[in-house]
């Protein structure tokens, strides 16, 4: 018996090599709403929508003629209103005598929906992934930059409390670090009764060398009467330049006794040093710690002790 | 690389008289997108009996070796286009004819301005420099939107989460066989590349390139495909300097399926023999 196509609950396409529409069924032309003489004759394609039409030009129909047979291809077409009809398409070469093809096709309009929304679903799924991980990503070249910057910070805080700490000319402690230490020794004879010792020294004459032999004469004093202050002391003894040609030196744990012996030696040291510009002398004033002293008490009584060794003829240490 | 990785990277086969024994150039066959080699079986049987051909998969495509496969070097045509170069200086081909259907007509003027004198010309058929309209006033035949749709299109069809279903599949337990059977058709069908091959076809745009190709290019061309429409056609006309264009007896986009007798003819026709 031989089925009437026309009664057949899907629609039928049939095409010849070339792709062209040779019959169709009378559901199809329903569904696109065309009558069956527009079809015949047109490529498949005709009414599809522009992506179906790629779709089906650059993957079903090559696959067709390749394999011979295309299953579960969805596409959509286009009815006369526009209207898009989603649909499933199963194809079959017919044999080599008759050639060409047959398309089965049966609309999927709720299914169409289920699937967009899972896909549309998927789609989200892997884009909050994607973000994730690029947020990670971010995350990590953020905290990775963090470093860097902790490590410059570091680096640009050593720089600087150098440049707080250090006299530039010389490089000994500048007089930022006298102020600290100095409370720091005070702080800890109040607590301990430990006595200790401020030396102050200044080059004797040193207006003269600058105005005889010139400002650069002058710094170069200063940088050798430097080296010379800093030879043989300890660990715990701060030299300081507190500024012009005067110089501090901090004894922790040594008597007025010990520091005239320290003292002493340097004076020695400084005048037996050779420079281009002949002998250079310091004078030097030195003051152990008192109870109940603040800062500028025991520094007074060094300065005066310097100022004795000034007037009494230079080039000598006295203690305040 | 070794002849024989390269023969059987891109499934390289070779059919007609040998080309050591023939004065005549030898063809080499470029497939486009969504297919392999094979759509060129009737148009090369009728080819085979007077010159020598060379036919290969692009990567990714038919049996071409998918471990060799690398997502960033296919993301633009220009990888592909490094592919035809290693083929055909690979084979030692002597500046042999490149018949590029589609895209790879594209991808075979990149591989021109590549290596000097790699081919001795171009017969293009249903070229485009770009699908996607652009402003002001170039037809491509698509918008950005239709694109996309055609890639949705894809990945529902492709069955691109079967990486998920066929082991959901196999854990129901019932019938393992089917699920195996399933997961080797997904296997096949190489979704994520095949796709990915869309996207880089689709989305290209060598318009910039065209104006540097210096070897003769033969563009043959059919009404009604509704892929390259006209317009484009007229554009590379213009804007290659070397061409002439040519208007096939067939329709479609797949002339060399829909006719293939006719797509012979043009071919032997077209194709030059001076050096």
């Amino acid at each position: 018996m031989q089925i009437d196509v026309n009664q057949l609950p899907g629609g039928y396409i049939q095409l010849d090599e070339t792709n062209t529409v040779t019959s169709v069924n009378q559901p199809m032309c329903d569904w696109l709403g065309r009558s069956m003489d527009s079809l015949i004759g047109r490529a498949p394609e005709s009414w599809m929508t522009v992506a179906s039409r790629m779709y089906y030009l650059g993957h079903v129909l090559p696959s067709l003629r390749l394999h011979r047979h295309a299953e579960e291809i969805l596409l959509t077409f286009t009815s006369n209103t526009g209207e898009p009809l989603p649909v499933i398409l199963n194809a079959a070469a017919r044999p080599k005598a008759d050639g060409g093809f047959l398309l089965l096709i049966l609309p999927m309009q709720r299914r169409n929906l289920v699937e967009e929304q899972l896909q549309k679903a998927r789609k989200t799924a892997e884009q909050a992934t994607i973000e994730k991980e690029q947020a990670l990503n971010e995350i990590q070249t953020l905290a990775h930059e963090l470093e860097l910057r902790q490590v410059e910070l570091t680096t640009l805080n050593t720089q600087l409390e150098q440049m707080a700490t250090q006299d530039v000319l010389t490089g000994l402690n500048n007089r930022r670090v006298y102020e600290r230490e100095i409370e720091i020794q005070l702080a800890s004879y109040q607590r301990t009764h430990r006595t200790f010792t401020l030396i102050l020294t200044d080059i004797d004459w040193f207006k003269h060398i600058n105005d005889q032999f010139g400002h650069d004469a002058g710094d170069r004093v200063l940088k050798d009467v430097s080296h010379c202050l800093q030879q043989g002391m300890r660990n715990v003894d701060i030299l300081a330049r507190m500024g012009g040609e005067e110089f501090s030196l901090l004894l922790p744990s040594t008597s007025a006794e010990q520091a005239i012996l320290v003292a002493e030696r340097k004076r020695q040291d400084i005048e037996n040093m050779t420079t281009p510009y002949g002998t250079v002398t310091m004078s030097f004033g030195i003051a152990d710690a008192h109870p109940g002293d603040k800062k500028g008490d025991i520094y007074g009584r060094a300065d005066k002790a310097m100022y004795a060794a000034k007037s009494k003829g230079r080039n000598r240490v006295c203690v305040g | 690389m070794p002849q024989d990785t390269l023969i059987n990277r891109h499934n390289i086969h070779f059919l007609g008289p040998d080309a050591a024994s023939t004065s005549r150039p030898t063809l080499l066959l470029a497939h486009g997108f969504g297919c392999d080699q094979q759509i060129w079986g009737p148009v090369a049987q009728i080819l085979a009996q007077e010159y020598p051909l060379v036919l290969f998969d692009h990567m990714g495509c038919g049996q071409s070796d998918i471990s060799a496969y690398d997502p960033s070097r296919y993301t633009h045509l220009s990888g592909y286009a490094d592919d035809l170069v290693d083929i055909v200086q690979g084979l030692k081909l002597e500046r042999p004819i490149l018949v590029g259907h589609s895209v790879s007509s594209a991808i075979a003027w990149l591989a021109s301005l590549k290596a000097n004198d790699l081919f001795r010309q171009i017969i293009a058929i249903g070229p485009s420099p770009r699908y996607i309209n652009d402003s002001p006033g170039y037809v491509g035949g698509f918008e950005e939107h239709d694109v996309q749709e055609m890639i949705d299109l894809m990945e529902r069809n492709h069955f691109e989460w079967a990486g998920y279903l066929a082991p959901i599949v196999m854990a129901a337990g019932n019938r393992p066989a089917l699920a195996d059977e399933l997961r080797q058709t997904f296997l096949n069908a190489d979704p994520v590349i095949s796709r990915r091959f869309a996207q880089t076809t689709f989305r290209s745009d060598i318009r910039d390139e065209l104006p540097k190709v210096t070897v003769p290019t033969l563009i043959l061309y059919c009404e009604q495909d509704v892929i390259v429409p006209l317009e484009v056609i007229d554009y590379l006309n213009q804007t290659l300097p070397n061409c002439t264009v040519k208007k096939l007896d067939a329709t479609g986009h797949y002339p060399h399926m829909s006719n293939p007798p006719e797509v012979a003819r043009a071919v032997l026709e077209g194709v030059e023999h001076a050096n």
